[in-house]
């Protein structure tokens, strides 16, 4: 008796020591990185940017485009309800809002804004390392798409 | 468990009399009642007795804490116990000698897997059954798409662009 009331606290102690929030998803809690790109895609002959192999199985897959290419890129921290603006083309701005963050998902409002009005807005939950691509809007002929991914 | 540890921790200085007389009796007792303990330091007392045995050969009729005591001008205590004889075993051998306890290594591998468990599996989580990315809403004054290819996590929105001189869709 005594020793099985010893084991069981022993197996208290050290099971809450296990889900002690030790890992890295659980510290982050608070702030998430989130990584955007905007890639101008077309039909000409062309070659797809280095900077983009990591995610160019998906586009490939997704899109009959012939040539990828990176223009902007970045990767930011954000906490709850912080915000960041992405510039897509001269008048049509992208704008990011973090609305919640879980232990594996982000909430985040997407709204793409054109010559200062809204014409496009999604709230999406984005589970850690998915990719989530918003593509239409179009700058010279040519096809952007944004990607956004997000990272604990 | 614990009174054995701490008599097992004293039992060096009991081999070498310089345990505190109050703790004697004390260590006695516990000896008597003891079988493990008892046990550890027969083991023990064995292990000095080899040790002087293979560090003191017959030919040499002292030791050399003799000759230390001897240029001090001392005799040798009673019971001194010669430098050389100091226990030097390296603690990975020491481990031998520690007796099993299976409820703590149980309880402590059942942790471990616990914490493996807990850093690869999504545990607490309701939602880690639904795809990459959920769209809650969308508002849009354009048509659009929606399209998750089935073999990549990705999912795509694709915003339909407004034929000009129609009316935007909503």
């Amino acid at each position: 008796m005594k020793y099985l009331s010893r084991f069981f606290l022993t197996l208290v102690f050290l099971a809450a020591c296990a889900f002690f929030p030790i890992t890295p998803q659980l510290n982050a809690a608070q702030r998430v990185q989130l990584e955007w790109r905007v890639i101008s895609a077309s039909h000409q002959r062309g070659n797809v940017d280095p900077r983009l192999r990591d995610i160019y199985r998906d586009l490939g897959s997704v899109f009959n485009y012939s040539s990828y290419r990176l223009i902007n890129m970045n990767r930011v921290y954000l906490s709850l309800n912080q915000e960041v603006s992405v510039p897509l083309a001269p008048n049509q701005t992208f704008i990011i809002r973090v609305m919640g963050i879980s232990r594996q998902w982000v909430r985040a409002r997407i709204q793409l804004i054109r010559s200062g009005r809204s014409i496009f807005g999604t709230s999406v939950q984005l589970m850690n390392g998915r990719t989530l691509l918003i593509g239409g809007p179009t700058d010279h002929g040519k096809t952007l798409i944004f990607s956004l991914r997000s990272f604990w | 468990m614990r009174r054995c540890r701490k008599i097992q921790k004293d039992m060096e200085r009991y081999l070498d009399k310089e345990l505190l007389p109050e703790k004697i009796h004390g260590f006695e007792d516990h000896l008597r009642t003891c079988v493990r303990c008892r046990r550890v330091l027969d083991e023990k007392r064995e292990q000095r007795r080899l040790r002087v045995e293979s560090l003191i050969p017959d030919e040499i009729p002292i030791t050399t804490d003799e000759i230390i005591f001897a240029i001090q001008g001392e005799s040798v205590p009673e019971g001194a116990v010669p430098s050389s004889m100091e226990d030097t075993t390296p603690w990975w051998k020491k481990l031998k000698t520690l007796t099993f306890r299976p409820v703590p290594a149980i309880a402590f591998a059942v942790c471990l897997i616990a914490l493996g468990l807990s850093l690869f599996l999504p545990f607490g989580s309701h939602t880690h059954r639904k795809p990459g990315i959920v769209i809650e809403e969308i508002e849009s004054t354009h048509s659009f798409v929606i399209y998750r290819p089935q073999h990549t996590g990705t999912t795509v929105i694709w915003i339909v662009p407004a034929k000009r001189g129609s009316k935007e869709a909503t």
